[in-house]
């Protein structure tokens, strides 16, 4: 399987866009989950998933075989996360000040709230946003993509160590916030 | 009680339910659990958290719904592709008539006369399109063929602006925020008559964030009847799910789930039918819940024929026979 995945990642380097496109079809179930768990909203995740694949196709010949493959894929997926996430603080930020000016009503906002129906569902997704977002993100990968330490810190860049202590602060931090939540 | 805990006794709890410790670490661990009541009750709560966490975990997309992503993603790329032979093939144009067209100097003086009088005239009237100028209308000269490609430029500038570049005999750029009507005029203007299938989306997921009217619920309508690609067309009908279901998006979403290729756009559709189901649905209702290929859509569809007449009644075997 290995061997089949470095043959298609030389032959889309040598432009072969079939080639691309077959590797995507391999890896993008997990890219899409890993963009759902970050997000936790499916348009939000699709619009990672599209622009973490067009970064690929487009920097696909700078790709070593060195590492794995959707190691490299998870982490334009990260950053592209990191990058979505400043814009739509951004955007926030403005949005709070137009409805300020004129609180009417608002599709984005709406369409959150219908996603995030169940209470708990709800309580979660506000528990995870209150993590910064490394923090986030090293949860996330951990928790819900069940991924290795090593895997992650090489996905971020950082030492294991560091990567155990962003665990434990987000854990730390999410007990509280989740405590009406559980089955004590 | 767990406020007795030190810090270091807090991330070794941590890494212990995560279990990330090493089997010695785990043991030496466990002793110290088995006397000290207040780190059983820290990793307790830790474990009951995590679960709670668990639970919430966002589903997994199904088949269908990736192979959506992929179609799409392969419209995007081929969309790359065209722009980049088009930036190429402009290139070499200009290369070519600099080389081979010799020009009369006073041709060139006028052209230049001209270019820099319309290059004004266009600046003043067209930098502020929230002032509302009358003088011009951007969507009218393209309609007599006045302005040619019209882009996104909004690369490396870090507020909630839209940016167009748009080419003309003197290309220009305006900018202006969703809600400004020339914008959203633009962004009208490429969803529904832009050849570049990338250029459609992103005009369709900038649309999101303006505040829902009529003209934009008609576009979006058009939208997806007509435009063939299904990423456009899946956020063109997830954005009129957030509209009231009222008649004429309800028969829009009618037949786009007799008629729609793609699954996820089909799916959308039941989603809105199924906020106000009215009895002459009923008919297209049997036809999905028999002909349909996705048993999900299909099955969705037997349900809401039984919400019609309050029984068990099997509509797929009823309309068989």
């Amino acid at each position: 399987m290995k061997n089949n995945i470095n043959i298609l990642i030389l032959e889309a380097q040598s432009g072969n866009k079939e080639a691309f496109h077959q590797l995507v079809s391999f890896h993008d179930e997990r890219v899409m989950s890993l963009a759902l768990q970050l997000t936790r909203n499916m348009q939000d995740a699709e619009d990672l998933y599209q622009e973490v694949f067009i970064k690929a196709y487009k920097s696909i010949g700078s790709f070593r075989l060195e590492s794995e493959f959707f190691t490299w894929l998870y982490r334009i997926t990260v950053n592209s996360f990191f990058n979505f996430k400043k814009k739509t603080l951004r955007l926030q930020k403005q949005e709070s000040l137009d409805l300020q000016k004129n609180p009417k009503h608002n599709i984005s906002n709406d369409s959150t709230l219908t996603i995030d129906k169940d209470e708990v569902n709800h309580a979660v997704t506000k528990a995870l946003n209150q993590l910064s977002i490394k923090q986030k993100t090293v949860f996330v990968m951990k928790h819900y993509e069940g991924l290795k330490i090593r895997e992650i810190s090489a996905i971020m860049n950082i030492s294991d160590g560091t990567v155990k202590r962003y665990l434990f602060r987000a854990i730390e931090k999410l007990r509280p916030m989740l405590k009406e939540y559980r089955y004590d | 009680m767990t406020n007795s805990l030190t810090d270091y006794m807090k991330e070794f709890a941590s890494l212990y339910v995560l279990e990330l410790l090493t089997d010695k670490e785990k043991s030496k661990f466990e002793k110290n659990l088995i006397h000290n009541e207040a780190l059983q009750l820290y990793v307790h709560s830790l474990k009951m958290t995590l679960n709670i966490t668990s639970l919430t975990k966002m589903p997994i997309s199904q088949e269908f719904e990736l192979q959506s992503q992929r179609n799409l993603l392969r419209a995007n790329i081929d969309g790359l592709e065209i722009k980049k032979t088009k930036i190429d093939l402009g290139f070499w144009k200009q290369i070519k008539e600099l080389i081979n067209i010799p020009t009369p100097i006073w041709i060139n003086i006028t052209s230049v006369a001209v270019a820099f009088g319309l290059g004004l005239y266009l600046m003043k009237t067209i930098q502020h399109p929230a002032q509302n100028n009358p003088e011009i209308d951007i969507i009218e000269l393209l309609k007599i063929g006045q302005l040619g490609q019209i882009n996104f430029a909004d690369k490396g500038f870090n507020d909630d602006r839209i940016r167009f570049a748009v080419e003309s005999k003197q290309d220009f750029e305006l900018s202006g925020t969703v809600n400004d009507e020339l914008i959203s005029n633009l962004l009208f203007y490429l969803l529904l008559h832009d050849q570049n299938p990338g250029k459609r989306l992103k005009a369709v997921k900038l649309l999101q964030n303006t505040q829902p009217d009529h003209e934009t619920k008609m576009v979006l309508v058009s939208a997806l009847l007509t435009d063939s690609n299904p990423g456009v067309r899946l956020k063109s009908i997830r954005m009129l799910s957030t509209y009231a279901p009222e008649e004429i998006i309800q028969n829009v979403c009618m037949k786009v789930l007799l008629e729609d290729k793609n699954e996820a756009v089909r799916l959308s559709a039941m989603g809105i039918i199924e906020l106000a189901p009215n009895e002459s649905m009923i008919p297209a209702l049997q036809v999905v819940s028999i002909l349909d290929k996705n048993d999900f859509i299909r099955n969705r569809a037997q349900e809401l024929l039984r919400t019609f007449l309050h029984d068990n009644t099997d509509f797929r075997v009823e309309a068989k026979s």
